[in-house]
């Protein structure tokens, strides 16, 4: 036979078995970080737990049975709860047209020529990448207290503070999402005699239409628990009712507006879920790239236009936008106005130079050090307790049929309501919480900032093992794998990256949050942020942003190296 | 026991939901130790729905399906570990675990017999290699035993897929179109071996196949599958042209 046989038969000894020396590499390296983050904390357990606490722990959740139902207060609950909306609502809007802006500006090939030469578009480039890293690194709790000083009690405040970074984030996933489909398209379109920007237009944007509209959903659904943060420093909304009624310690009015909080939560990410299901469908090949979960979309999944649901919803967010402008009562003038500019001339003046202020450098490297193992810890905590809930909190196939069936169902439905609170309250809310039984330091803020994630990072992962192929777990079954050995050998492997992989995205997001847990002396440049802000001391601020920017961007820099590794 | 059939169909009908027409209707069918069974005829005929009754993987919606002398279902239930882990599947989507190498979804086909904690260790430590290398050996990837799987090429990936049954040594192996990404010369290579291995005692094979030639050459008796019923049933021997060509023609669409 003339037969193409690929290659000479084997010989008898099979090759060496390969290492894979830089994942051993980060193994060992992430174990060290953690073991440090949990030594730098605290292991002394009566210098961190407070015994006396427990009493108070226990009314509060005890008030979550018997919320405060009154009238008045519903009806607040009610109103408060569209301020909420609103800002969310209008906070996504602006951060989707930034990041279609930036999106474009920070493909690589709006600044390429015909031919594929960067040149001298290299410089623009950079210089939007760097102009947008600039914002992604801030929390909006860091806008919202600047802008708060500039704009006053404005409803712009909670607007551009959730616009502006999200906008940047925003913008990184478009670019992404832009590069990652085929250009042919564009090519041709450019070939022939289009400009750049009508090229892509036409040429790119058609194609990734489906994943942009799938990640805006994700976003609005991360706004709107940005919306409720931001309410507790002050923007208004349930966030500021929360903090109300923390203050004269009313636990069962707190429990109303968190029950709000977690309806509408439950709300929103129901939705961008089914948005995005109707993307991923049969998305095997999902893969966690930065752009966190909504880059994973599947490109042979139908496109939004067919999809009567997705139009539905693209509808109704093109009305409600109006609305809440009109209902909040934003007047863009105040941007302008004398007082804005006069005082934001003061800030910038207060600000610059910065000014590390006491401690010096080795204060703020220190406070650095132990910003990066609270989020360190915090998402140790938060994936520790998310991997295992998500698989246990896996919709059972069929409808239950058996009471082991029906008790499955319950427990999975139990579990994934538990993940909704844990992210639905404020992590401010739950650091005020969790300082009851600890003592204040690393530990509260990693705990609260810990409850918090896993229940975002719970809720991801499920959706990465819902989209999981099923199929190798069924056929390992047919010859006789139990389903605890199936699930072993066959859907733990084919989820764990992507479950480090989200949980190195989480780190990324924990990092910067750790500015919202300062206020419970959780250590480190959150609660540095925290003092300065109540001193108005503007030029050491504006060190600490420079820090946090720095540690930041080195944060992101290790999670990318990492997450290469998996691949 | 050796008079038991390994499997027998009584009767059968199986019908999806949202289907117009049943997969397949009435199909009586009883297979032997040391058969070597083609399921033969055009796409849609429902040799994939026999073969996944076979692996009691789909369910009949009338008649019996005995497996290995026990009904279907078999899923699920403990007691039946030691039956299904006798039932060797390989099929068409291949349902490897691509983010594993080679070596550990081969040791995979063994977890039927594993304890939870071997199947554990298997995913660190595959074993026993030189078996696992063997199985690789004899479909010609042997090269490719630390290899990501998802990493392979759709013909090499198939081919670990079958590397894994035979690494299960079962007693009823199931194909699905087990050479349907391979290349001429490599399919007779790899049907030889399937055939090979249900030529062993207890043992048998029932493969789905689009290439009558290759079925013929390499089981003896074929089952001719169109719309879900059997147009026939002989030894490979007595199968002829005509058979076939009258199996494979193509409806006419008849006139609105």
């Amino acid at each position: 036979m003339t037969a193409t046989l690929e290659r000479p038969a084997a010989p008898d000894r099979l090759p060496e078995r390969p290492t894979r020396r830089d994942r051993r590499w980060w193994a060992i390296a992430t174990t060290v970080v953690i073991g440090w983050s949990i030594w730098s904390a605290g292991l002394d357990l009566g210098e961190v737990v407070n015994e006396r606490g427990w009493g108070q722990l226990r009314s509060f959740f005890a008030a979550m049975f018997s919320p405060d139902l009154s009238g008045e207060l519903v009806e607040l609950a009610v109103r408060e709860a569209g301020v909420t909306v609103g800002y969310a609502l209008l906070g996504t809007a602006l951060a989707l047209v930034i990041g279609s802006i930036g999106g474009v500006l920070l493909t690589e090939r709006i600044w390429t020529s015909q031919t594929g030469v960067m040149g001298r578009g290299r410089y623009g480039w950079i210089a939007a990448k760097v102009t947008l890293a600039i914002p992604r690194s801030m929390h909006e709790v860091i806008f919202g207290l600047l802008l708060v000083n500039i704009l006053g009690l404005d409803p712009l405040v909670a607007v551009l503070a959730i616009g502006i970074p999200f906008g940047a984030v925003t913008s990184k996933v478009f670019a992404e999402l832009l590069d990652d489909v085929p250009h042919d398209a564009e090519l041709a379109l450019r070939a022939s005699g289009a400009g750049r920007l009508t090229a892509l237009l036409f040429g790119t944007v058609p194609q990734a239409l489906g994943d942009l509209l799938s990640y805006a959903f994700y976003r609005f659904e991360c706004s709107l628990r940005s919306a409720a943060v931001l309410g507790i420093v002050g923007a208004g909304g349930l966030g500021f009712q929360l903090s109300l009624s923390f203050q004269s310690l009313r636990y069962d009015e707190m429990w109303t507006f968190l029950w709000m909080l977690i309806l509408l939560s439950g709300i929103a990410d129901r939705w961008s879920s089914a948005v995005r299901r109707r993307r991923h469908a049969l998305a095997a090949e999902t893969h966690v790239d930065d752009a966190g979960p909504a880059a994973s979309a599947d490109r042979s999944a139908a496109g939004p236009e067919g999809d009567r649901f997705l139009r539905f919803s693209a509808l109704a967010i093109t009305v409600a936008i109006p609305i809440a402008w009109w209902r909040l009562g934003v007047d863009l003038s105040n941007l302008w106005s004398d007082r804005a500019r006069t005082l934001a001339g003061e800030l910038v003046a207060d600000a610059w130079p910065p000014e590390i202020g006491d401690g010096g450098v080795r204060g703020l490297v220190e406070d650095s050090i132990d910003t990066i193992a609270l989020a360190v810890l915090s998402i140790a905590i938060a994936f520790a307790l998310a991997a295992p809930l998500a698989f246990l909190a896996r919709r059972p196939p069929r409808r239950p049929s058996s009471p082991a069936g029906a008790l499955r169902l319950a427990v999975s439905m139990l579990l994934r309501f538990a993940m909704l609170v844990a992210r639905s309250v404020p992590p401010p809310v739950w650091a005020f919480v969790i300082v009851f039984v600890l003592f204040p330091g690393l530990w509260p803020g990693a705990v609260a900032l810990g409850i918090y994630n896993a229940g975002v990072l719970g809720r991801l992962q499920g959706e990465v093992l819902e989209n999981d192929d099923q199929r190798p777990a069924r056929l390992l079954g047919a010859i006789g794998a139990t389903a605890p050995a199936a699930l072993t050998v066959a859907t733990v492997p084919a989820v764990a990256g992507r479950f480090v992989a989200l949980g190195l995205y989480r780190w990324e997001v924990a990092i910067r949050e750790t500015v919202i847990v300062g206020v419970v002396g959780a250590a480190g440049l959150g609660r540095r942020f925290e003092d300065q802000t109540s001193a108005f001391d503007y030029d050491g601020i504006l060190a600490t942003i420079v820090a946090l920017f720095i540690v930041t961007i080195a944060v992101d820099f290790a999670s990318a190296a990492i997450r290469r590794s998996l691949r | 026991m050796t008079d038991d059939p390994l499997v027998s169909l009584e009767d059968v009908t199986v019908r999806y939901p949202r289907a117009d027409r049943p997969a397949v209707v009435g199909v009586t069918v009883r297979i032997d130790v040391g058969e070597r069974v083609a399921l033969v005829g055009p796409s849609g005929a429902g040799k994939s729905t026999l073969l996944s009754l076979c692996a009691g993987l789909t369910l009949p919606s009338d008649g019996e399906v005995r497996v290995l002398g026990v009904p279907t279902p078999l899923l699920g239930r403990r007691a039946q570990r030691p039956v299904r882990s006798r039932i060797g599947v390989i099929t068409q989507d291949f349902g490897l675990v691509g983010p594993l190498r080679v070596a550990s979804n081969v040791a995979a086909g063994r977890l039927g017999r594993w304890s939870w904690w071997q199947a554990v260790r298997s995913l660190v430590r595959p074993g026993p290699l030189d078996e696992i290398g063997a199985a690789l050996r004899a479909v010609g990837i042997a090269d490719k035993v630390w290899d990501r799987t998802d990493t392979l090429s759709g013909g090499e990936q198939q081919r670990t897929a079958i590397a894994r049954a035979l690494f299960q040594a079962p007693d009823l192996l199931l194909a699905d179109e087990p050479v349907s990404a391979l290349d001429p010369a490599r399919s007779d290579a790899v049907m030889a071996v399937l055939a090979g291995h249900a030529s062993g005692p207890g043992r048998a094979l029932i493969t789905s196949m689009h290439d009558a030639p290759l079925a013929l050459a390499h089981c003896d008796r074929v089952i001719a599958l169109r719309e879900g019923r059997v147009v026939f049933d002989r030894p490979a021997t007595e199968v002829t042209e005509s058979h076939l060509t009258e199996l494979y023609v193509i409806d006419e669409p008849s006139a609105p």
